[in-house]
């Protein structure tokens, strides 16, 4: 009987590996390309006028095998490799790929693009770390400004830099806060509890699951505004014991928060650009290719907006899309519409708005840089000060973004013609938050400095003034911020109270 | 002092103990499928003998690709990974058998001894490669690694055998739409010319 029993166990157990592995869910897996030895030796990463680093083309060999044989062995140019933060920030390149698999629209004489979209900051890292000439590599990150800055001390070494912005984050980033805790300062001096991802909640996986660094830096800009100083911030992850006394929390869209949503960067709609980041080696090396990518990326954008159902569709299915090797599973196509929502934009024209020496708008890439940088600093995100200079490349913007229009004075409802006019906000605004001017240098000119950027990065908010000195002081600052930035005056407003323990309070107005 | 008349028992009585049995001597204790049917009939004898090797070959298989997947983390090279893949697959459950046997005082030339290891093997490594599919979301970041070390050095066939363990569907360079900028920037010219790349202006 002993032997019928163990033949009985083999069999149940054989029967039960076999279902195991017929019946478990099966995700897609990009894999990895074969590698040529012969290749490597004669490659040059990037065609005929070299590279940065030495490497080979593997996938590219092992495509059409049979016509490869008739081909002359000299090396061939490798695809741009692009990794991206998110799915989402891979569609300009889903774009640019036919659901043939041809090109839309595009010279056959560039080199060809490579997708590699991650779900974390590592796996970009890792990607960035190992440079376009590895399959599993990429020449190119398009990510978020904060986690550029987040990043920049691990790949300092490359020496990367942002060469374009291609878009601004939308509604991506949340910050949720008690009621009307955004509106007044902390009381006390006791510490400021955050609910957010950062140094002191990276290992705990809910913090992981419903924060990134953009959050971060948005939930650090409110409390910034706010006067409060980084030394009382304690960041908190969601499952923390004393969690629920927290009176803020940054998180991602999406995660569950049982305070009242505050702000979003929908509302602080030109806070989180989106940049392309290469290394700087590579801008050199290759500055015509990498003006030929960003103007076919930044192309690609465009229609990606005009085709985002299709595009979601076909990164969900990964459908004729050109993947790099060890790419994970698609988000569904609903997620990935609904993200491609989250994002704005940025087209070829505005880039010399944020780039260059015509950037001369309160909320450009170098002031949102310097900007970022503090806050994750102050947050802990990162432990080095904003490099000198700044980790950014104006040379391809400028090359392929045409001047920008003249602006005049007169082109906004602000100026001389309604000086003095700060009427009183309609009806039906929401109050978002409150800029208090707590610093003791504080002065009008700097109030309205501070003005001018929020302007800048709340695209469509007004802002009320309230300062020491009563409505006189208020409305010589709303002036000058009205004058300097040519702000319209619908977007000022002044009231008579003084604000307790700063110079001045802005509050910053939703408007219907 | 009168006596009871009761029968007592005196120094000199011997007290037996019944002794123990050898009856399990022979027996492994583990019941080997094809030493226990000696009285089963051939085909059920030979479908025993198939089932063990299906489970050995199943659980072997699963086992060997996960030890060498720890193994390739640190070491690429194929030999080295398999040899300590070999050492661990057929080394442990030969020391279980080996023990198994020690304590049945029976040897491979036994009657029944080498169904007896034959069972040993399959039942450890069907158990090591339950467990370790079992773990998926722990051991398929493994299986992957692996399968990547086979794709990379081009054995397609078990690079697909190995990411079928891992849980996922892979998709080969090869396979993907010939169109796309990866492949359009193979040498070939019959590519390039069917087939246009994704590339800027």
């Amino acid at each position: 009987m002993k032997g019928y029993a163990t033949f009985f166990l083999i069999a149940v157990m054989s029967l039960g590996l076999v279902f195991l592995l017929l019946t478990r869910t099966r995700k897609d897996y990009t894999a990895v390309p074969s590698v040529d030895p012969a290749f490597i030796e004669g490659a040059s990463p990037l065609g005929p006028d070299g590279g940065v680093d030495a490497g080979a083309d593997a996938s590219a060999l092992t495509v059409g095998d049979a016509a490869a044989d008739a081909a002359p062995a000299k090396p061939t140019e490798r695809p741009l490799r692009v990794t991206a933060l998110g799915w989402e920030l891979v569609a300009a390149g889903v774009a640019l790929t036919a659901p043939d698999g041809g090109a839309v629209g595009l010279s056959p004489a560039a080199p060809a693009i490579e997708l590699a979209p991650e779900t974390t900051l590592d796996a970009v890292e890792a990607r960035l770390a190992r440079g376009g000439s590895d399959p599993v590599g990429a020449d190119i990150a398009v990510m978020p400004l904060p986690a550029f800055v987040v990043a920049f001390d691990r790949l300092r070494a490359l020496d990367p830099r942002a060469f374009v912005v291609v878009g601004f984050s939308r509604g991506r980033e949340e910050v949720h806060a008690n009621a009307g805790a955004l509106l007044k300062a902390p009381p006390g001096a006791d510490e400021v509890k955050l609910i957010a991802f950062g140094p002191a909640t990276s290992a705990d996986a809910a913090a992981k699951a419903s924060g990134t660094e953009s959050a971060t830096v948005l939930g650090l800009f409110a409390l910034d505004l706010l006067g409060v100083p980084p030394a009382r911030i304690r960041m908190l992850a969601p499952g923390a014991a004393d969690a629920k006394t927290a009176p803020f929390a940054a998180v991602a869209r999406g995660a569950a928060d049982e305070r009242k949503l505050a702000f979003s960067s929908a509302d602080a709609s030109r806070l989180i650009p989106i940049v392309a980041v290469a290394p700087k080696a590579q801008l050199d090396a290759n500055e015509a290719k990498m003006k030929d990518f960003a103007r076919a990326w930044l192309d690609g954008l465009d229609r990606s907006r005009k085709d985002a159902s299709n595009v979601a569709r076909r990164l969900a299915n990964k459908e004729a899309l050109p993947l790099a090797a060890g790419i994970g599973g698609a988000p569904e196509a609903i997620a990935l519409l609904e993200r491609l929502g989250q994002i704005e934009p940025v087209s070829l024209a505005q880039q010399r708005a944020f780039i260059g020496a015509s950037a001369t708008g309160p909320a450009t890439l170098e002031t949102l840089t310097q900007k970022t940088w503090s806050l994750a600093r102050a947050g802990g995100l990162t432990t080095s000060a904003a490099p000198s200079p700044l980790p950014i490349d104006e040379r391809v913007a400028l090359a392929i973004a045409p001047a920008p229009a003249p602006q005049h004075a007169s082109d906004g409802a602000g100026g001389g013609a309604d000086a003095g006019a700060f009427a009183a906000l309609p009806a039906g605004t929401t109050p978002l938050l409150v800029y208090r001017a707590v610093d003791a240098q504080a002065d009008a000119a700097s109030v309205a400095a501070q003005i001018g950027f929020l302007a800048g990065v709340f695209e469509h908010a007004a802002f009320r003034i309230t300062a020491k000195g009563g409505e006189k002081m208020a409305r010589a600052i709303a002036a000058q911020a009205r004058d300097r930035f040519d702000l319209p005056a619908s977007r000022l407003a002044t009231t008579a109270g003084e604000p307790a323990g700063a110079f001045a309070s802005v509050e910053i107005v939703s408007l219907p | 002092m009168k006596s009871l008349g009761l029968p007592v028992a005196k120094d000199e009585d011997e007290i037996v103990v019944p002794k123990k049995s050898k009856s399990t001597k022979g027996s492994s204790g583990l019941g080997s499928s094809t030493a226990g049917a000696t009285r089963a009939t051939p085909q059920m004898r030979r479908l025993m003998r198939i089932t063990a090797g299906i489970g050995i070959a199943l659980g072997g298989f699963v086992t060997i690709v996960a030890v060498m997947g720890v193994v390739g983390l640190a070491v690429d090279n194929i030999w080295a990974r398999l040899a300590v893949g070999l050492v661990v697959v057929v080394g442990l459950p030969a020391f279980l058998a080996d023990r198994m046997l020690k304590r049945s005082d029976s040897t491979l030339a036994t009657r029944g001894g080498l169904g007896t290891v034959a069972d040993v093997f399959a039942i450890v490594l069907l158990g090591a490669a339950l467990m370790l599919i079992a773990a998926d979301s722990v051991t398929s970041g493994l299986f992957r690694h692996e399968g990547d070390l086979y794709a990379r050095h081009g054995s397609t066939t078990m690079a697909r055998a190995v990411y079928f363990v891992a849980g996922v569907s892979p998709v080969f360079p090869a396979e993907r739409p010939a169109t796309a900028p990866g492949g359009s920037a193979s040498a070939s010219a019959q590519a390039s010319a069917t087939n246009k790349p994704v590339t800027p202006p």
